[in-house]
């Protein structure tokens, strides 16, 4: 009867072993699997990266020329404030006075008020040249009051500073959004 | 006691002859073919295991295959009316029937074996026999308690049975009797349907009157056995076999009993002359090992050695498919791990750096692409100025200009139109709308009914009238 019994363990045994051996192989299999597929989609991940790397960096160079890269917010305000008057100077524009809004700035972005006044042309002038040179100083209200008896146009709006802290080595530590 | 070397293998088997309140052990098979008495141990139901076991030539343990040869009377018989021979229904139902019949010996429904048969005359019958006696199961129990299970345990009637059975002129399922004289006893078999009945063991007289005397006592016995056997089961004996002797005149034996007598050969008497070193006793003379390990003399088999070789070819295929699937599978679990190890993880390693930088690049492209399509749907100041510049018509001055460039953005433009009258307005302010849909690329283009006037600040040159206007654009 031992002999039976041991037969019949062995015979358990051995047959637990080839099921719980199918259901490692059944999920090894599922793993092999996952893993070709995870493979297959980086390789065309690359693929896609370098048949696109030209258009993906003219995209990222785009952005990146959206953000000023600055070390602080005042320091950046400093800036704005030299090169807007710089801007204004070289093109023989009219002087811009320019003020930190009293609120808030949200993250990575600080709201600046400007104004100046000349003819209606400088004011076109001076927005084409921002729009060309500082693309990460945008406009977000503006009213300009034109007064045709003496050509005269003063111009009031409120900007925003889209900005990146980095730190001194020159990485990024955050961004602004849109 | 008395014990003797071996020299075994696993191919030989043992054969144990109970006889005479002893145990003979008789090795047979492999190298000891002609048979070697390997052991005489004394037995009484009062033996212990113990004893027994330390009697026991220990290699005899280890063989597969043992026999045990009891008398005839530690046997029994029956037979039972019963339509089929099925094993799952005739079992069982032998099984009640002696548990039943003899409540006194439970083991006895462990030892049993059954034959089915069927006469001319009648409906089926089930052939039953056991061992009955307690000195057998006693035998039995201290045997297996040993170490030493007997596999298949018959009697010296039974091994006539199948002798006779073979025999060329032997008709299947008749009543017999077979007569075997020895020097100083005979033993006389009865079977009916082809199956043992009874046996009888009768010491015959030593005279000096010659064979005579033995012939009268041997005759006279017969026929008060035939006697008992008309009134066991009311029916004749129809053949008369006689193993050949020395010590008994077979025509003289015919003569008084009244019925033919055939010869029955044996090999021990056909090699009598070469082979004196029988080591069958008593009853057992007559046969040699081959007649005793013939596989098939009915013999009875405890019900778990029954179950045992009943399962053990399931068992041996169960075990032999499972280790073969098995090791299949480590084939398959080895090589999913060879190639997980030769084409995944290389790669994955290569790939891995690859990955993070290729997560951070798509990451920081996606984030720059939302940045650059916002920027580039946002309106640009210059670009309105521009295209409300080449909008306005002549007679059209430009007084305030109003942008809220966040979305959805929104150009107002606040002005003053001079014409001598309406339909110059109407026509002036019209090309101006139409000119402002053209120049500013609006989400709607602007129609007339956008433009509001406000009559309380009209003015300016009599000859002309002037009005301020106002007019609200929405832009993409």
């Amino acid at each position: 009867m031992d002999s039976m019994r041991n037969k019949w363990i062995l015979t358990a045994f051995v047959w637990s072993a080839v099921v719980l051996i199918t259901l490692y192989n059944a999920s090894e299999i599922r793993r092999l699997k996952l893993a070709r597929e995870e493979m297959e989609t980086l390789r065309m991940d690359e693929q896609f990266w370098q048949q696109h790397s030209e258009s993906t960096a003219g995209i990222s160079a785009e952005g990146n020329r959206l953000f000023l890269d600055i070390e602080s917010v005042d320091l950046g305000l400093l800036i704005i404030d030299n090169r807007i008057k710089k801007l204004s100077s070289d093109r023989r524009l009219p002087p811009v006075t320019l003020n930190r809004q009293p609120i808030t700035a949200s993250e990575g972005q600080v709201p600046v008020d400007i104004s100046f006044t000349g003819s209606f042309a400088d004011a076109f002038r001076w927005f084409q040249a921002l729009n060309k040179e500082m693309p990460f100083f945008k406009a977000v209200n503006l009213k300009i009051s034109i007064d045709p008896v003496f050509n005269k146009a003063i111009t009031t709006g409120s900007f925003s500073l889209r900005y990146r802290i980095t730190l001194g080595d020159g990485t990024q530590e955050s961004s602004g959004g849109t | 006691m008395e014990t003797y070397s071996t020299g075994m293998n696993k191919k030989n088997k043992l054969i144990i002859i109970f006889y005479n309140h002893q145990l003979l052990m008789i090795l047979y098979g492999g190298k000891e073919d002609s048979g070697k008495i390997i052991g005489m141990i004394p037995f009484s139901e009062t033996s212990s295991t113990d004893d027994l076991s330390a009697s026991i030539p220990a290699e005899t343990k280890k063989l597969k295959e043992i026999i045990l040869v009891l008398p005839d009377y530690v046997t029994g018989n029956s037979i039972y009316p019963f339509t089929s021979g099925k094993r799952s229904i005739a079992e069982p139902f032998i099984r009640r029937k002696l548990a039943e019949s003899f409540p006194a010996s439970p083991d006895m429904a462990d030892l049993f074996n059954y034959s089915y048969f069927k006469t001319d005359r009648g409906p089926g019958s089930l052939y039953a026999f056991y061992l009955k006696e307690p000195l057998a199961f006693t035998l039995y129990n201290r045997l297996t308690e040993a170490g030493l299970r007997p596999d298949r345990i018959t009697t010296p009637a039974y091994i006539w049975q199948d002798k006779i059975g073979k025999l060329s002129d032997a008709e299947p399922g008749g009543s017999f009797c077979l007569i075997h004289p020895l020097p100083a006893e005979s033993y006389l078999y009865f079977y009916v349907n082809g199956n043992f009945l009874f046996s009888r063991s009768i010491i015959l007289p030593e005279s000096t009157e010659g064979k005579n005397e033995k012939l009268d006592a041997l005759a006279f016995e017969i026929s008060q056995s035939l006697y008992l056997f008309s009134q066991k089961v009311k029916s004749e004996i129809s053949r008369f076999y006689l193993v050949p002797s020395a010590n008994i005149d077979e025509t003289g034996l015919s003569e008084r009993i009244g019925k033919n007598i055939r010869r029955i050969g044996t090999e021990k008497e056909e090699g009598r002359d070469t082979d004196n070193k029988n080591p069958m006793p008593g009853p057992l003379a007559a046969f040699s090992r081959a007649d005793i390990d013939s596989a098939t003399i009915p013999a009875i088999s405890h019900r778990i050695v029954v179950m045992e070789k009943f399962w053990h070819t399931v068992q041996l295929t169960g075990i032999i498919t499972g280790i073969i699937t098995l090791m299949l599978l480590c084939a398959e679990t080895a090589y999913f791990s060879f190639w997980y190890s030769r084409n995944i993880l290389p790669k994955a390693a290569s790939m891995s750096k690859n990955i993070s930088d290729n997560r951070r690049i798509v990451g920081h492209y996606t984030e720059m692409l939302d940045i650059v399509m916002n920027d580039r749907q946002r309106s640009d100041p210059a670009e309105i100025l521009s295209g409300i510049a080449l909008s306005l018509p002549e007679n059209v001055t430009v007084r305030e200009l109003m942008f809220n460039l966040e979305s959805p953005s929104q150009v107002t433009i606040r002005g003053i139109v001079r014409a001598d009258g309406p339909d110059q307005i109407k026509s002036t302010l019209s090309a101006m709308v139409e000119s402002l849909a053209r120049n500013l690329n609006p989400s709607r283009p602007p129609v007339m009914g956008d433009i509001g006037f406000d009559m309380d600040g009209s003015g300016g040159d009599p000859a002309l009238q002037s009005y301020k206007f106002h007019i609200k654009v929405d832009m993409k």
